[in-house]
């Protein structure tokens, strides 16, 4: 038995020299936001992502550079699952890269998603606990966080058990109840009813969603990003949990509205490699120049979400920097399991659907 | 029975015979396209509803063990018929109006009913948005009335008045179609022969104007049930209907198995429905409405 463990660990203690040397060879080789020389040059690619302001600044930020420095022609479309369902199952993948909700990403990791060589990518500047699982990177960062109307409130409230005590604090709160279910909700309502971060896991559901019916007259929901910005600027709500490019977008139109940098939940999009992409090389290199940070460094400026690169240091307003998460803020943030809510998520969507629904 | 009269009829036969040969060919592309579009992606979807992700009723056994998703379906079914009602209601007067007025006239009221055709679904969605908030024009209207603000968007209320507006021409249509060609001389007779106004208007007027009345409202009432972007946008989430959760499944979660079944069972008793209402309406001939 002693010696069983004794050789156990002498093997341990192998594997981790192992891959620590295979980490420093990859930073070696890798350098996020450099080109692999002319390779590729000539050849083309397909980039898809959400559309709007995020994928015109990545193709400004990211793509633009990416062409005149490696040769490589990006054409853009727009990430949908489905589609890429079709393709994968149908064998006809034309997609290079796909952007898109990480908790699918786990879930279809290797069904749909390439598991990804990390020797192929430089990783080392990505903010910790912003990688779930072995087939994405993060494409952007952002929060899930509370905010308040300054001019509303004597005393600013400073937290989700504030959000949820309508006595002290009065006001309307903005909810996100749109059909895709939101973990960072439930996290926020389990904090706001006195669990201590550490036991988050595993999850309440009951205790999470009879918190949020507690405050069911005092909540107005919204369904899009849009509206919650909408009903901030209105004056309708005097509280929100919102995607923190939101409540910037509010306080940039004039409205007196605040984040609460407590207990804030990261929000990641994964960027991701198709099962059988045509040219996973090409991809591996678009990704790795993707992360560097003068790339992310530019699509922060261009679009105000979180830069996912460490050295990033954008050029932002004061405005925008009270808006943005930092080293400092992730101290006080929650990040999510996505191991467990991917294994629950079936129970969460019911639970969440028949909340929204008002059953 | 003369010879005669029999050549006649094999003359007519052979007649209709030769239109079919000639006009089945004129068919097939209409056909094939209708195989090919509706057809064949119908039987897919049917057959993904019982074999995704393995064989079997799994998906439909799902579908009736959870509460929402039957609740949600009653209430798709109520919304719809809430709005057929009052498209009726509306509608009705309107037709008549549209059936009795001079050509001038007439021009004037086809073009209002149809000119929200015309435009776009989100634009005139957007246009709602901005009508019924809280800060809109209505409410405005209201207050300045000393009615006082009512809650019109993020309710059923909203819902309803957008799907109204929306569905309103296909209830105008077939009973336009039908009431301009009942002959006004029917109910001068009813007065003539003693009458009251009312009295003409249920026993003689309505009566010939119910195959109109049934066709206009099974067509909104089937348009109502497939509604998405108005629930979405003029409701709360409590206006959820039927499209949004197959959207969830299929869009958010890849469930296309799930996503297949409640379509299916949402074709199913659609068509159980129309079923039972044609069955209540026998004798209606619904080929009346429409054509000259």
């Amino acid at each position: 038995m002693k010696k069983l463990d004794f050789t156990s660990a002498m093997l341990g203690t192998a594997f981790c020299a192992l891959v620590a040397t295979g980490a420093v060879q990859a930073q070696e080789g890798v350098v996020a936001g450099t080109v692999p020389g002319d390779q590729f040059s000539g050849q083309t690619m397909v980039f898809t992502s959400s559309g709007g302001i995020l994928q015109q600044g990545q193709q400004e930020a990211v793509w633009d550079p990416f062409t005149e420095e490696a040769g490589v022609t990006v054409l853009q479309d727009t990430a949908d699952f489905n589609k890429l369902r079709a393709m994968v199952e149908n064998k006809n993948v034309v997609w290079d890269l796909f952007t898109g909700n990480r908790y699918l990403n786990y879930q279809y990791c290797g069904e749909l998603f390439e598991e990804l060589d990390f020797s192929k990518i430089d990783t080392s500047r990505v903010p910790e606990g912003l990688i779930s699982g072995e087939c994405m990177v993060p494409v952007i960062a952002y929060s899930d966080i509370m905010v308040y109307n300054a001019s509303e409130y004597d005393q600013a409230p400073n937290g989700w058990v504030d959000f949820f005590d309508v006595e002290h604090f009065p006001g309307k709160r903005g909810v996100n109840m749109s059909t895709s279910p939101a973990p960072g909700l439930i996290i926020a309502a389990l904090i706001g009813d006195g669990v201590a971060p550490e036991n988050l896991y595993p999850i309440d559901f009951e205790r999470a969603f009879d918190k949020l019916r507690s405050i069911d007259s005092h909540i107005v929901p919204w369904s899009s990003g849009a509206q919650a910005q909408q009903q901030l600027e209105s004056g309708e709500v005097s509280m929100a949990w919102v995607w923190n490019g939101r409540g910037y977008g509010a306080a940039q139109s004039g409205a007196d509205i605040k984040p609460v940098w407590n207990d804030w939940i990261v929000a990641v999009d994964a960027l991701a490699i198709p099962k059988g992409a045509p040219n996973p090389e090409l991809s591996y290199a678009a990704i790795n120049y993707y992360l560097g940070a003068e790339q992310t460094e530019k699509l922060t400026e261009l679009t105000s979400y979180a830069p996912v690169n460490l050295d990033a240091e954008p050029d932002i307003s004061p405005l925008a920097q009270e808006w943005l998460f930092n080293e400092e803020r992730l101290q006080t943030s929650q990040s999510v399991d996505v191991d467990w809510w991917v294994e629950n998520w079936d129970e969460f969507n019911e639970m969440w659907t028949a909340w929204i629904s008002g059953y | 029975m003369t010879s005669t009269t029999l050549t006649q009829r094999g003359r007519a036969a052979s007649a209709a015979r030769n239109l079919v040969r000639v006009a089945k060919p004129g068919l097939l592309p209409g056909l094939l396209l209708l195989v090919l579009f509706f057809l064949y992606p119908l039987a897919e979807m049917i057959r993904i509803s019982f074999a995704d992700p393995q064989l079997g009723l799994q998906n439909y056994s799902w579908f009736f063990s959870s509460e929402v998703n039957v609740a949600v379906t009653l209430r798709t079914f109520w919304t719809a018929f809430a709005v057929a009602l009052i498209c009726l209601l509306i509608a009705y007067p309107y037709a008549y109006v549209m059936s009795t007025a001079g050509p001038r006239l007439r021009t004037i009221l086809l073009a209002v009913v149809l000119t929200p055709l015309w435009t776009s679904l989100m634009v005139r969605t957007l246009a709602w948005i901005v009508l019924l908030q809280d800060s809109g024009i209505i409410n405005d209207a209201l207050e300045a009335l000393h009615v006082g603000r009512v809650p019109l968007i993020r309710t059923t209320t909203g819902v309803i008045i957008g799907m109204s507006q929306m569905l309103l021409p296909f209830m105008v249509l077939p009973l336009y179609s039908v009431m301009s060609k009942i002959d006004p001389k029917y109910l001068q007779a009813a007065a003539a022969l003693g009458a009251r106004p009312l009295t003409a208007f249920f026993k003689v007027y309505l009566p010939m104007t119910k195959a109109g009345v049934f066709a206009g409202s099974l067509t909104v009432f089937v348009l109502g049930l497939g509604f998405y972007i108005i629930p979405a946008l003029l409701g709360s989430p409590r206006n959820t209907m039927l499209s949004a959760l197959i959207q969830q499944q299929v869009g958010g979660l890849l469930q296309w198995g799930r996503g297949s079944a409640m379509g299916v069972i949402l074709l199913v008793s659609t068509i159980l429905v129309l079923a039972i209402c044609l069955r209540l309406t026998k004798g209606v001939r619904l080929g009346n409405v429409g054509g000259a």
